[in-house]
């Protein structure tokens, strides 16, 4: 649309250009009529466009020749730490996050705000009860605003513009929040459900060594879902690399997605190729995953998406890389007649598979910090974390929330109990981790390839 | 009564600042990110002064868009879509704005309210009801089961047709109006004049109306060619696959996260380049065809 307005620009700036009359009506002389120009003849105009834009462009190629001429950031980010110099956390180096002079948390013992508290938050991702049993509570309204993609959450929170109070972040965008001065640190005395009810691998966890700017939220795992009644023969425990369940889906072509999230669509192929380490910057293993995802594009019409709740139900796809609370979500979502028996889910427990924990945070420009922690403990108590599940389909790492807790009272069905992780199975997984600015473009470079079925 | 030349540059003086402010500050906001660099949170650094800019990114974003390059799938996407797409407006909107311009006499506002209707609903919500229409157990899969298609295409599997239909949908209100608008305004005694000089109803519509409604079809063009070049949403519904990703699409990849914005930024101004040739072609035609009526 620019340049319909700059064509118009254009012809107002002839305007100033034009003279307003002929001068032989000033003078009211007789005009011999002039001869018609002929077609590719040069007029006035003509030439002064000609000669305007052939001088810009002159000048253009000038100024441009003495530019830098470079894909090499001038001051490399080193490759072993994230922004402001934060240590990559890894589980076995965890780190503590540092604390800064100019951004410090709230005293202890004051009054919550009147609010309201603004939430930013995935869409559907705390449950309606409990913002009303929080409001009934602390007499403040909440509201919640929504984002569909992390990378657009992080870009927003870090670009200093918004107000929120409270973030759901993952713990591979801590370090860019908390060097970006976004979040603020915890004053844990007004969430003691965190040491009360949390389970002691993520009272301390490995990204924020003693919770300084974070308590952990819903869990998941990264497996693979399926429709049943479509393949009732598929069993990738049963596979000698489950991770290979896609490649080998060629008879359901058009009937197969993954996850529309660079780090674990990608992850899963680094897996497949027998790469453990699952947050390396190493170009060769990247681009091969890369490159294999490309492949699959074209050997199964592979699709991706993150709304896998809602196409497995339909029976739009029938295979997908899924994140697990998605198919406790999808039991919302199947057609009248279609039984929750359909849907399976798995993950590679036993094998190394990828599971991660997102995180509530406090945000420096919100206006509401103390309402804030109150909130932040208000989804720690455990049976809140109980009911947040039973409409999020996202186990919290709260006790009351195991696996076999959660199947005995009937929020998850036996077919998809391995939706639900224990905690010796989030000690023994995976982990997308934070990854170095170079890391994160070679694997954004590597992305944007296979989106562009290059 | 005449008007001295300063009263008219007066009257435009506030839209062209408006312009000017809206249109070449952006863009030149966008130029400032391709060639700026990015800190260590992501978060662009525009390169303000020309004298610091670095071209690395465009030019690596025009090398990747040629054939070969690692977006010229999106590329060629893009330019067969949007070809197809503006084909199908034509070839469906142009009777369509000559029948409500030419032959609808009480029913034309009817209809040209009937054409405007679908803007009462937002684009993405037009777009995720065609989702429901052609998904597996959508309402065009049960009318094709009712006539006996058991077996009907996969319209949702990523595939060009569904996106090109619906950029087709999406955007034809745009190619439409103005059409209509322009034929609306053609002298019916020029018209009258071709019959009575013997042309016939093809002969009168090829020598006569056609040549006088191109400025309005180039204007339709535009309206709908400059918008579907930037579209993302309408792959992102229909198809989710990326055998049919857009330019759009790799834009927002880069611009909506991760550490390399200025690599979207590049990927906006080799969409821009493309554009300008179409707009270049656009001024020159509407140029000659106004140099020609006066």
């Amino acid at each position: 649309m620019s340049f319909v307005y700059l064509d118009v620009m254009i012809e107002m700036v002839l305007l100033f250009a034009k003279p307003s009359k002929p001068r032989h009506e000033a003078s009211g002389e007789v005009m011999v009529p002039a001869k018609p120009h002929r077609r590719g003849e040069l007029t006035r105009r003509g030439f002064l466009s000609a000669a305007s834009g052939a001088a810009l462009g002159l000048a253009a190629g000038g100024l441009l020749s003495g530019c830098a001429d470079t894909t090499t950031p001038e001051s490399p980010a080193p490759v072993d730490a994230g922004p402001g110099g934060i240590p990559l956390a890894r589980p076995d180096q965890p780190v503590t996050l540092p604390l800064y002079d100019d951004n410090t948390g709230i005293e202890s013992g004051l009054q919550p705000e009147a609010g309201p508290l603004l939430m930013y938050n995935w869409i559907d991702y705390v449950n309606p009860t409990l913002i009303k049993s929080f409001e009934r509570k602390y007499g403040a309204t909440v509201k919640i605003t929504h984002f569909t993609s992390i990378d657009e959450a992080i870009s927003k929170l870090t670009s200093g513009s918004v107000e929120f109070d409270v973030a759901v972040p993952g713990f591979a965008d801590l370090p860019r929040l908390v060097a970006g001065k976004v979040v603020r640190p915890l004053n844990l005395d007004y969430i003691p459900n965190l040491k009360a009810n949390v389970w002691p691998l993520l009272t301390d966890p490995w990204y924020d060594r003693g919770s300084r700017y974070s308590v952990p939220y819903g869990m998941l795992s990264t497996g693979i879902s399926w429709r049943a009644d479509k393949l009732p023969d598929f069993d990738p425990a049963k596979l000698d690399n489950p991770y290979d369940a896609f490649w080998q889906a060629t008879d359901i072509k058009g009937k197969v997605g993954m996850l529309d999230d660079q780090r674990d669509a990608l992850a899963w192929t680094l897996l497949g190729n027998g790469v453990r380490d699952v947050n390396t910057g190493d170009p060769a293993l990247i681009n091969k995953a890369g490159d294999d995802l490309t492949e699959l594009i074209g050997l199964v019409n592979l699709k991706f998406g993150v709304n896998d709740w809602e196409t497995l139900p339909s029976g739009a796809l029938w295979l997908h890389q899924s994140w697990s609370g998605n198919m406790i979500l999808a039991k919302n979502y199947l057609p009248k007649g279609t039984s929750i028996d359909t849907l399976r889910y798995w993950w590679p427990s036993e094998k190394g598979g990828v599971a991660k924990n997102d995180l509530l945070v406090t945000l420096r420009g919100g206006k509401n910090p103390v309402l804030a922690h109150l909130f932040l403990n208000h989804l720690l108590d455990s049976a809140n974390a109980v009911e947040n599940f039973s409409f999020t389909g996202f186990q919290q790492p709260v006790r009351g929330s195991e696996p076999d807790a959660l199947v005995k009272a009937g929020l998850v069905p036996p077919n998809l109990r391995d939706t639900s992780l224990t905690e010796v199975q989030l000690r023994n997984a995976l982990v997308t981790a934070p990854l170095s600015q170079s890391a994160a473009a070679v694997w954004q470079d590597a992305w944007s390839k296979v989106k562009a079925a290059a | 009564m005449m008007y001295s030349r300063w009263y008219w540059r007066a009257l435009v003086s506030p839209g062209l600042a408006w312009l000017g402010l809206f249109v070449l500050v952006p863009t030149y906001a966008l130029v400032a990110v391709a060639t700026g660099r990015i800190d260590e949170l992501y978060r662009p650094i525009p390169a303000w002064n020309p004298a610091k800019w670095n071209v690395g990114f465009i030019r690596e974003a025009f090398a990747a868009a040629v054939p070969g390059g690692a977006y010229w799938p999106t590329v060629r996407n893009t330019l067969l879509y949007v070809g197809a797409a503006l084909t199908l407006c034509i070839v469906i909107g142009y009777p369509v704005a000559y029948y409500i311009a030419r032959h609808a006499r009480r029913t034309k506002a009817l209809l040209v309210l009937l054409i405007v209707i679908p803007f009462w609903v937002s684009y993405l919500m037009r777009m995720l009801a065609w989702v429901g229409l052609l998904s597996p157990d959508g309402y065009v899969n049960q009318v094709l089961a009712a006539v006996g298609i058991t077996q009907p295409p996969d319209w949702l599997g990523g595939y060009p047709l569904p996106v090109i239909l619906a950029l087709t949908y999406g955007y034809i209100p745009f190619f439409i109006l103005p059409v209509y608008a322009g034929l609306d305004r053609i002298d019916r005694n020029l018209l009258d004049a071709g019959r009575d000089l013997g042309a016939s109803p093809l002969r009168n519509f090829l020598h006569v109306t056609l040549p006088l409604s191109r400025p309005s079809l180039l204007a339709g063009c535009v309206l709908v060619v400059l918008p579907m070049f930037g579209d993302y949403y309408t792959n992102e519904l229909i198809s989710r696959s990326p055998r049919t990703s857009m330019l759009g699409n790799q834009v927002t990849l880069f611009m909506l996260g991760g550490p390399q914005k200025n690599r979207g930024a590049a990927l906006v101004i080799v969409m821009m380049a493309i554009l300008l040739l179409a707009m270049t072609y656009y001024v020159v035609a509407t140029a000659r065809d106004r140099a020609r009526a006066a």
